[in-house]
C-alpha cells in the first residue's frame, strides 16, 4: 500500500468545477508540448513496480490481455514508451539501437532489456506487456475501427469497474453502454465522448483527470466485487481519514499513427483523507465538491456507501483546524 | 518517436508523373524516422508565403511503414483555389514545408469481406495505400478507375503491373470512350465495401446510386476532392456558452469566423466530408451543404458542420 | 472478427415480426417449420408487390454445407430475415455474419424462449442461465448477479460476484 507523499507531484483533481461543484464533462484538454510527456518518477515508483508486477505474475488473466493480431501496435507503443522514456529521464533509462537489435536499459531498477526489435520471438513477455512493466501507470489500446474504438490491448493494475478480461474486445459505447453518465447540464455523454476521441488526431495528443475515492482499496475490479462491495461499509467519518482515499487518474489520449488507435495512459495516485490537512486549500476544495455529488453520481462511482461518512469526517477536520 | 506538433520538412525530389500531376517527396529535416501510418491517410501541409500560409491537405501515396520520407501527388487543378497551382508552378527541391502527423479520415472497413474502390482523375491517391495493406494482409479488392485518357491517368502502369486483374480503367476520350459507371456495384457479393474518391459530383452520384441498389450506409466510404459550393449569404451566430454573436460574412466560412472570433472550433478535413467540426445547434434553421450527414440524421439531430453549412436564414444559435 | 455480431436475447436485429426492410432489393427468408405459417402469410400479403425474395426452409436439422452455399453465394442489397426457434436462429446468425451479413441487414424473429448466457468474473466460465437476477455459476458455484453490459467475445453478460447473507 502507498500514497502520495510528494504532493508537489500529485495531481489534484477538482480544478474543473463551476460554482465548486464537479460534474463529468468532456473536457478533454488539448496538451502544450512540455505537457505531453506522461513519465512521472515519484518517490513510490519502485513500491508501485513491485505491486504492477506481482499482480502481473499472479494474475495474468486478470491484468493483461491482447488479441494475438496486435503485435505491429505493441511494437508502436514499445517505440513510444522507449523514446519518452528515456527524453524525460536520460538519468534513469536509456536504449542502444543497433539496426533491429535494441537494448533497453533501466537504471532504477538495474534491468536490462535486449530484443529484436518488431520480432515477439525475442521475448518472454509480449512487447506491451515487457515495456509495461518498467512504467507504473495502466495502459489501453482502444482501436479505432470504423466509427468507434474497440479494446484491444490492456494492461492494468489499478482498475475502477474496468477489466482487461471483460472489456476486451469491447467499443467504447459497450464498456460504458448501459450506464447512465451525464454532464454539468444533463447530456448523455457517452456517444458525446466518442465523437470527441474520433477528433484526436495524432501529433496533438489531450489530457484529462478523473478522480474518485475509495475505502481501503487500491483496486475495484470486476472480479473482487464480492469481497470490496461490503468493506465500503466498514467506513465511519472517525475512520475515514485513513481508510479513504481520493483517487485520482490523470489520463492521456495518444492517436498512435500506424495503429489508428488512441493509447489511453492512466496514472492513478492516492491520497488519503487526512493527508488533505497538509493542503489546507485543498481540504476545503474536497469537501465542497463531496458535500455536492448527487446520488446517481455517487452509485455510478460506487462511492454511496462511504461518501456521508467522508464528507463528515472532511467537515470535522476543518472545524478543528478552524478551532487552532 | 514524434508525439506532437508538425513536422519541418524539405522536397527532396519531383516527379512528373502525368502532364498534370506531379509527385512531390518530402524528408524530415531533421533526419529522424516519420510517424508510419495506415491505408487511406493523409496530411495537412502548410506553405509559407510570406502573408499567408498555404494550408492544403493530400493523401499519402507512399508506402504506409516507410518512415524515412512521405510522397503525395498532386493535379493542377486549373479550378483550383490556388493550391495545386501553386504547387505545380512555385514548389522547387529543397524547399521547406510544414507537414502534419499522418490523419485518417477515410479507413477501410474492419468488417468488410470484399473491397470495392471508385476513383474518378486524382482520386487515386488514397486507394494506393489502401490497395498496398490489401495486399499485405491477402484481402480481396478491386478498382474501378475513371481517367481522360490512358495517358492522363496517374499511376496506369503501376497499377496494371501490380495488381493485375484487379484494375479496371475507363478512358473517357479514348478511340472506344467508356464510361465508368456505378453499375458495377449491383453484383457484389455480401460483406463488400465501397469506397469512393473523387469531384463532389461524382461522390454524390456513387453514394446515391449505392444507397439504391440497398447497400446499408456502413458498408459506403467516400472522399472528397472540395465542399459543395452555393451561394453564400452572410449571417449571425450566437455561441450560447461562450457569450458572443458573430457576423458570418459571405468571403468566410462559419468554422472561419468562429476560429477568427477566437473559439476553438474543432474541425479537420474542412470540405464537408469528416464529421469532425460538427456542433450542436440550438435554435434556427441550417443549411446542409455537407454530405457527411444522412437525411435521416438531418431531421433527427440539431447539428451543423462549421466547415460548409450555412445558416438558412439570418441567425443561428450553436453551443460549443 | 473479435467484434462480429452475436445474437444474444437484446439484440437489435429481433424484431416482433416479420417486417420487410424496403431500402433493400432482395429478401432472403431461412425458416423452420415452427415460423412457416407466419412466413407464408407475410408473403401473401405482399404478394401484390413483386417482392424479390427467396425462401429456405429448415427442416429438422440445418444442412451447414447447404446453408453456408446459400449464404455466401448473396449480393449487396440483401436483407437476410431469420424466423425461427433461438438455436436454428443462433446458427444461421453466426454463418450469416461470417459470410459478411451486418446487423443493419439481418432481420430475427425467434419463436419459443430465447437463451441468456452469463460470464463469471470469478473464474472467467460462460454458462447458460434462466430468467431472474441472481444466479450461481455452472463451473465455480460463485453468486452473480446478471450485470447490464453485455460482451460479443465473452458472449455472456457480466456476473458481478457477491457474497450472499
Amino acid at each position: 500500500m502507498f500514497k502520495s507523499t510528494n504532493l508537489d507531484l500529485f495531481t489534484f483533481p477538482f480544478t474543473n468545477f463551476k460554482n465548486k461543484t464537479y460534474r463529468y464533462s468532456n473536457d478533454l484538454v488539448a496538451l502544450s508540448e512540455d505537457k505531453v510527456n506522461f513519465m512521472k518518477i515519484t518517490p513510490e515508483y519502485k513500491v508501485q513496480i513491485k505491486r504492477k508486477r506481482e499482480m502481473l505474475e499472479e494474475q495474468p488473466e486478470v491484468r493483461y490481455q491482447s488479441f494475438p493480431h496486435t503485435m505491429e501496435m505493441q511494437w508502436e507503443f514499445v517505440e513510444l514508451l522507449i523514446d519518452l522514456s528515456i527524453n524525460k529521464y536520460p538519468e534513469h533509462f536509456s536504449v542502444e539501437k543497433d539496426g533491429d537489435q535494441w537494448t533497453f536499459t533501466n537504471h532504477i531498477l538495474g534491468e536490462t532489456e535486449t530484443f529484436i526489435f518488431g520480432d515477439e520471438s525475442s521475448l518472454s513477455l509480449e512487447p506491451y506487456d515487457m515495456i509495461g512493466r518498467h512504467f507504473h501507470n495502466d495502459f489501453m489500446l482502444m482501436v479505432n475501427r470504423d466509427d468507434n474504438f474497440y479494446l484491444e490491448v490492456a494492461q492494468e493494475s489499478f482498475a475502477a469497474l474496468f477489466s482487461p478480461n471483460w472489456n476486451l474486445g469491447m467499443s467504447f459505447n459497450e464498456i460504458h453502454g448501459p450506464v447512465p453518465f451525464v454532464s454539468r447540464d444533463g447530456v448523455e455523454l457517452t456517444d458525446r465522448i466518442r465523437k470527441f476521441l474520433l477528433t484526436i488526431e495524432p501529433g496533438a495528443p489531450r489530457t484529462r483527470v478523473n478522480w474518485n475515492l475509495m475505502a481501503d482499496r487500491w483496486d475495484v475490479n470486476y472480479e473482487t466485487m464480492d469481497i470490496w462491495g461490503p468493506e465500503r461499509d466498514k467506513v465511519t467519518a472517525e475512520n475515514a481519514g485513513k481508510l479513504v482515499h481520493l483517487r485520482v487518474e490523470e489520463q492521456w489520449f495518444i492517436r498512435m499513427p500506424r495503429s489508428n488507435a488512441i493509447l489511453f495512459v492512466l496514472d492513478t495516485q492516492f491520497l488519503p483523507l487526512e493527508d488533505l490537512v497538509l493542503r489546507p486549500e485543498w481540504l476545503e476544495t474536497t469537501y465542497f465538491n463531496l458535500a455536492d455529488i448527487p446520488d446517481y453520481m455517487a452509485e455510478y462511482k460506487g462511492m454511496a456507501p462511504f461518501l456521508p461518512q467522508s464528507v463528515e469526517y472532511l467537515e470535522n477536520l476543518m472545524n478543528s483546524m478552524k478551532v487552532k | 518517436m514524434r508525439v506532437i506538433g508538425n513536422i519541418e520538412m524539405y522536397v527532396g525530389k519531383i516527379e512528373q508523373i502525368t502532364e498534370s500531376v506531379k509527385r512531390f517527396y518530402l524528408y524530415p529535416s531533421d533526419q529522424k524516422l516519420l510517424p508510419a501510418f495506415t491505408g487511406g491517410a493523409h496530411i495537412t501541409t502548410y506553405v509559407d508565403l510570406g502573408d499567408n500560409i498555404l494550408e492544403r491537405e493530400y493523401s499519402l501515396v507512399s508506402h504506409p511503414t516507410d518512415r524515412t520520407h512521405y510522397a503525395i501527388s498532386i493535379n493542377r487543378d486549373p479550378h483550383s483555389r490556388g493550391g495545386s497551382a501553386y504547387w505545380h508552378d512555385h514548389i522547387k527541391v529543397g524547399d521547406k514545408v510544414i507537414s502534419s502527423f499522418p490523419k485518417n479520415h477515410f479507413t477501410l472497413g474492419f468488417h468488410a469481406k470484399h473491397h470495392v474502390f471508385y476513383a474518378a482523375g486524382i482520386g487515386i491517391t488514397p486507394f494506393l495505400t489502401m490497395m498496398e495493406e490489401l495486399e499485405a494482409q491477402g484481402k480481396t479488392f478491386e478498382l474501378h478507375y475513371a481517367a481522360r485518357t490512358k495517358e492522363a491517368c496517374a499511376y496506369h502502369d503501376y497499377l496494371h503491373e501490380k495488381y493485375p486483374g484487379k484494375c479496371t480503367f475507363y478512358f473517357s476520350r479514348s478511340d472506344e470512350p467508356q464510361r465508368m459507371t456505378p453499375e458495377t456495384m449491383k453484383n457484389q457479393r455480401i460483406g463488400s465495401h465501397v469506397y469512393f474518391c473523387g469531384p463532389v459530383a461524382m461522390v454524390s452520384e456513387y453514394k446515391e446510386a449505392a444507397l439504391s441498389y440497398g447497400y446499408p450506409e456502413k458498408s459506403i466510404h467516400f472522399e472528397l476532392f472540395a465542399a459543395a459550393s452555393g451561394e453564400n449569404n452572410p449571417f449571425l451566430v450566437e455561441v450560447i456558452n461562450h457569450n458572443k454573436v458573430i457576423e458570418v460574412n459571405p468571403e468566410q466560412t462559419l468554422l472561419e469566423a468562429l476560429l477568427d472570433a477566437g473559439i476553438e472550433a474543432p474541425y479537420s478535413c474542412k470540405a464537408g466530408g469528416c464529421g469532425q467540426c460538427e456542433v450542436d445547434v440550438v435554435e434556427g434553421e441550417v443549411d446542409h451543404r455537407d454530405i457527411f450527414f444522412s437525411d435521416e440524421e438531418r431531421e433527427q439531430k440539431k447539428m451543423i458542420l462549421t466547415c460548409c453549412s450555412r445558416a438558412k436564414e439570418e441567425k443561428l444559435v450553436l453551443k460549443l | 472478427m473479435y467484434n462480429s455480431p452475436v445474437l444474444y436475447d437484446q439484440s437489435e436485429t429481433i424484431k416482433e415480426k416479420l417486417s420487410f426492410n424496403d431500402k433493400r432489393k432482395k429478401h432472403l427468408i431461412i425458416y423452420d417449420q415452427k415460423a412457416a405459417g407466419d412466413v407464408k402469410q407475410a408473403l401473401t400479403a405482399h404478394s401484390q408487390e413483386e417482392l424479390n425474395y427467396e425462401p429456405f426452409e429448415i427442416e429438422d436439422a440445418i444442412k451447414l454445407q447447404d446453408l453456408r452455399t446459400l449464404l455466401y453465394s448473396q449480393k449487396m442489397g440483401t436483407h437476410l430475415y431469420i424466423a425461427s426457434n433461438w438455436d436454428h436462429a443462433a446458427t444461421v446468425f453466426a454463418e450469416a455474419t461470417e459470410a459478411g451479413f451486418t446487423e443493419d441487414e439481418i432481420q430475427t424473429v425467434i419463436y419459443g424462449p430465447k437463451r441468456r448466457y452469463i460470464y463469471c468474473m470469478k473464474c472467467y466460465h460462460t454458462s447458460e442461465i434462466s430468467d431472474g437476477d441472481e444466479v450461481q455459476c455452472a463451473r465455480c458455484d460463485a453468486y452473480m448477479e446478471v450485470g447490464p453490459f453485455f460482451s460479443k467475445v465473452r458472449k455472456g453478460y457480466i456476473g458481478y460476484p457477491f457474497i450472499p447473507n
